[in-house]
């Protein structure tokens, strides 16, 4: 009778350990499958080659978050952000997440130039990225930046495989330096325009070349860098000095200085327009602007 | 360097060795030697010499992970999105996190690059030892660190605690929504994003 129980015993043990083995399967079937995340969570692959296949399958982007264990920051967003009704819809809906651990995989580290926890790392579906923030991102402003990305990403990917195959195709790079900004990703897109600027087709060719320095200036104006911005249009009007764009150039420029806290510069600047272009709409936005200095 | 401040002491006429004297007060005419302030002395008194705006202090170690954030947060949350805020803050870095030095204190301001930020690199820790007398804290030790203070247009900064306290917190993330409501009620509603995406005319 003892033996008989000892072996019904033993045979319900059996009958759990199975079947807590076929939930851990299921579980880690779940888990290749960000679609199947639980409710209200995001899913996140732990290996970039997963995610970029993942990526790829549906042109969306990925958001790549470094974290270590000691990275007190990184609990906080774990607490706080990433369990936000609106962020994890908004997530789920466009983006691929990849979480990387700072310790373990240093490879990541370095690839991604990490400076300090928490980083976070917008790329496009082959892993290029396209936007970083350092430092703890609140819900509302990471929801902000994921509804801003395009809902497809494919002609940006189209530009990424082309500069895969040939890293200095000048047309990729000025097309890819044209698209982000069209997206509003004006730092990605200023890094394409100056690997296109050093490229001979646009040294050798002024039409190319004005243009793409132009909108480097303009990304410069948006992200509110003054210096920047001042320095590429006083470039413009240097070496393009007949371009029709000359009264752009100056009234930018002008924003340039009053960005940089320059007065003087910024009044010149808008001074000349209104003189030499009186009646462009750049002159009449120069004269608006006059009026605040 | 924004923040350093001298002063030069001057002993009263009549002491006895009157030869060594006068070669201090020849070499105080001179620039030569001068006594520099304590940190806690010249932060007192930018604080009272910016008496019409907000004011905020920050206590910070420049490698603690959490701090580093806090510093990151404030520079994001506060200064980008309320670039033209009447606002001066005060970041006083020093030693409390294994492996803290002084040489980190150069990267360390960088984290807060706004022209309104002052930074002091404090030896002594006088501040944050000072700053335990504030509010109640949850501090264990006698250093506070890894904290914020933000004080009225009316504050001043006397022998006593400054009285116009509005909000503080103890870890900075940790009480950061204190500080950006406060904030936001005195100021109003951000004028600039953190991650600038797009802009109008642009």
């Amino acid at each position: 009778m003892a033996e008989r129980r000892r072996e019904s015993a033993s045979f319900v043990l059996g009958l759990l350990l199975a079947l807590a083995g076929n939930l851990l399967v299921a579980q880690n079937a779940v888990a290749q499958d960000g679609s199947q995340a639980g409710a209200g969570e995001i899913f996140w692959y732990k290996d970039l080659n997963e995610a970029i296949a993942a990526a790829q399958q549906t042109n969306q982007p990925i958001l790549v978050d470094f974290w270590a264990d000691w990275c007190g920051p990184c609990k906080i967003m774990d607490a706080e952000v990433y369990t936000n009704p609106a962020l994890v819809a908004a997530f789920r809906e466009k983006m691929i997440g990849l979480r990387i651990h700072f310790d373990l995989q240093p490879e990541m580290v370095r690839k991604f130039e990490v400076p300090a926890l928490p980083f976070l790392v917008f790329t496009n579906s082959y892993g290029t990225p396209l936007l970083e923030h350092r430092g703890l991102l609140e819900a509302e402003d990471m929801t902000t930046v994921i509804k801003a990305f395009p809902a497809d990403l494919t002609e940006i990917n189209r530009l990424d495989r082309r500069l895969q195959e040939d890293r200095n195709h000048f047309p990729a790079l000025r097309d890819m330096g044209q698209r982000l900004r069209e997206v509003g990703f004006y730092q990605a897109s200023s890094g394409f325009y100056e690997r296109a600027l050093r490229h001979n087709d646009a040294r050798r060719d002024p039409a190319q070349r004005e243009p793409i320095l132009y909108s480097m200036a303009l990304n410069s104006l948006a992200l509110q860098d003054g210096d920047a911005a001042a320095s590429s249009l006083e470039r413009c009007l240097k070496e393009f000095p007949q371009s029709v764009r000359k009264p752009d150039f100056l009234l930018s420029l002008g924003r340039a200085y009053i960005l940089k806290e320059d007065r003087n510069r910024a009044k010149r600047s808008l001074d000349t327009l209104v003189k030499e272009f009186p009646r462009t709409p750049a002159a009449q936005a120069a004269q608006e602007l006059l009026s605040t200095l | 360097m924004p923040g350093k401040r001298e002063w030069s002491a001057v002993r009263a006429p009549g002491h006895p060795r009157r030869g060594g004297l006068l070669l201090i007060a020849a070499l105080l005419a001179s620039g030569s030697l001068q006594a520099q302030e304590s940190v806690l002395d010249q932060l007192k008194a930018r604080f009272n010499e910016d008496q019409g705006v907000l004011r905020l202090v920050v206590l910070v170690s420049p490698t603690c992970p959490e701090c580093v954030s806090g510093a990151e947060w404030v520079d994001d949350y506060v200064m980008k999105r309320y670039p033209e805020l009447a606002l001066r803050v005060y970041a006083v870095w020093y030693e409390m996190y294994p492996g803290d030095s002084p040489d980190d204190f150069p990267a360390a301001r960088r984290l807060m690059p706004d022209r309104r930020v002052t930074h002091w690199w404090d030896p002594s820790k006088d501040v944050g030892r000072w700053f335990t007398k504030v509010a109640q804290t949850n501090l264990r030790g006698e250093i506070q660190w890894d904290a914020f203070y933000l004080y009225g247009e009316q504050a001043t900064w006397g022998e006593e605690p400054p009285s116009s306290l509005l909000t503080w917190g103890r870890t900075i993330l940790r009480d950061r929504k204190k500080l950006s409501d406060e904030i936001a009620r005195r100021a109003g509603p951000p004028t600039q994003p953190v991650i600038r995406l797009a802009a109008p005319g642009n």
